[in-house]
C-alpha cells in the first residue's frame, strides 16, 4: 500500500521540483542584445521604420501586433479576445520586456503564428526590436 | 413482402448465444469519459493559439466540472463506478512487485491491468493539477512578483499537460496492445458499455437520463461562454456571424 502512494505522488513531488527550478526569472539578456542577436542572424541590421509598418499592418489575417499591444505599445495592451490587460512591450516602459530569451522566443513563436500564420524571419525580428527600442518617454 | 430469411430470422427470433453480453458501463461513465477526453483534447489543440484562449479556457472549466461529477459519481455512485475499486486494484502493486522474479503468465497479466488501472489513476490525479494550474494562469497568479519568472506557471501548466498527454498516450497504447494481445478489442466497453460472454452484469441501471443531464449540462454552460465571451469562443465564426 506504501509503495502504491510514493508511485502515485512522486510525479506531483517532480513537478514541484521543476517548477522552483524553472520560476526563477532567467534576465539573462536585453532588448538591445536581442536586436544585435537577430540582425546578425539575419545578415542585417534591422530597421526600426521598417519595424514600425510590420508592427501596425495586418498580415493576411484578422490580427497585427498592435491589435493586442497597441500603437504604439508604450501603455497596457489589450488582448483582442478576452480583453485582459497586457504589460507594455517597449523595453523602455517595462524593464522585464525582452529580458529572457527563452519567454521571448515562446512568444515571438506563438504571436507570430496569431498574426502571420507561420514563425517571423529573423529579419523581422530584428525590424520589430529596433522600433521598440526607439520608443522613449 | 419478401425479406431474405436471413434478416426476418435476426429480427424474429434472435439467436440467444451470439447475444450474450454483460453490461460494465453505465451510460453517466460513458458520457463523461467520451466529454471529458474530447474536452483535453479541444483544450490541447487550442493551446498556442490566442484566436482560442477563451475556448481554452471554456474547455479548462468543463474538464474542471467533469472531474466534480466523476468524483462525487465515484464516492456516491454505483459499485461498478466507485473509485475505491480503482485503489484496490493499484493495492495489489506491492504484492505483484514482489512477486516480480518468479513471473508466470497469471503474474503478466496482473501486470498487464495494474498498468492499465495505473494509467487511469494518473489521469485523475493530473486532472486537479492541470485544471488548478490553468486557472491560475488565467487568473495571473504571481505574474508580477519580481523573483519569479513571468509565465511561470504558465510552464508548470505546461509540463503538467505534457504529463497528462503522456498518460492518455499510454492508455491507448495499453488498449491497442492488449486489445492485439487477446484478440479483442479492450475499448469495447468504453464504446458500447457491454462486453461479450454471459453472467451477470455489473450494471443494474443504465442511468440514461444522467448521462443526458450531464451532456445538457456541458452544453449550456459552453453555450452561456460564448455568449458571455467578448467576441465569441471562436472569434472567425463570430466575426461573420456579426457582419451578416
Amino acid at each position: 500500500m506504501m509503495l502504491t502512494r510514493h508511485l502515485i505522488l512522486n510525479p506531483a513531488a517532480a513537478l514541484l521540483l521543476a517548477t522552483a527550478a524553472m520560476a526563477a526569472p532567467a534576465a539573462d539578456t536585453s532588448a538591445g542584445t536581442q536586436l544585435e542577436y537577430w540582425s546578425a542572424q539575419a545578415g542585417a541590421p534591422g530597421q526600426a521604420a521598417r519595424g514600425q509598418a510590420f508592427f501596425t499592418s495586418r498580415h493576411g489575417g484578422e490580427w497585427s501586433c498592435s491589435s493586442c499591444h497597441g500603437t504604439p505599445p508604450i501603455r497596457e495592451g489589450r488582448h483582442a479576445t478576452t480583453d485582459k490587460s497586457i504589460n507594455p512591450l517597449a523595453p523602455a516602459f517595462n524593464p522585464r520586456s525582452f529580458t529572457d530569451s527563452a519567454r521571448s522566443d515562446k512568444w515571438f513563436r506563438r504571436n507570430c503564428k496569431d498574426v502571420l500564420n507561420r514563425e517571423c524571419s529573423a529579419g523581422e525580428k530584428a525590424d520589430v526590436l529596433a522600433y521598440l527600442l526607439q520608443l522613449k518617454p | 413482402m419478401y425479406l431474405p430469411a436471413t434478416l426476418t430470422q435476426r429480427t424474429a427470433n434472435p439467436p440467444a448465444a451470439a447475444q450474450a453480453r454483460r453490461r460494465v458501463i453505465d451510460d453517466p461513465m460513458r458520457m463523461f469519459h467520451w466529454l471529458f477526453a474530447g474536452a483535453f483534447v479541444g483544450a490541447y489543440l487550442s493551446a498556442d493559439s490566442e484566436h482560442f484562449r477563451l475556448l481554452h479556457v471554456t474547455l479548462g472549466y468543463i474538464m474542471a466540472g467533469l472531474f466534480a461529477f466523476r468524483l462525487a459519481y465515484g464516492l456516491l455512485g454505483p459499485r461498478q463506478a466507485r473509485l475505491a475499486n480503482l485503489r484496490s486494484r493499484l493495492a495489489g502493486a506491492g504484492s505483484w512487485l514482489r512477486e516480480l522474479p518468479r513471473g508466470g503468465p497469471g503474474h503478466w497479466r496482473r501486470g498487464q491491468n495494474l498498468l492499465t488501472a495505473l494509467a487511469i489513476a494518473a489521469l485523475l490525479l493530473l486532472t486537479p493539477l492541470l485544471v488548478l494550474s490553468g486557472y491560475g494562469v488565467w487568473q495571473e497568479w504571481g505574474a508580477d512578483l519580481a523573483w519569479v519568472d513571468e509565465d511561470w506557471l504558465e510552464e508548470l501548466h505546461e509540463a503538467i499537460a505534457n504529463a497528462f498527454l503522456a498518460a492518455v498516450l499510454g492508455h491507448l497504447a495499453l488498449l491497442l496492445g492488449l486489445s492485439l494481445l487477446r484478440g479483442s478489442n479492450q475499448a469495447q466497453p468504453m464504446l458500447t458499455g457491454q462486453i461479450d460472454g454471459a453472467g451477470p452484469s455489473p450494471v443494474k441501471q443504465r442511468r440514461r437520463w444522467l448521462a443526458a443531464l450531464l451532456l445538457l449540462a456541458v452544453l449550456a454552460y459552453a453555450a452561456w461562454a460564448w455568449v458571455d465571451a467578448p467576441h465569441g469562443l471562436i472569434p472567425v465564426l463570430s466575426a461573420h456571424v456579426t457582419l451578416q
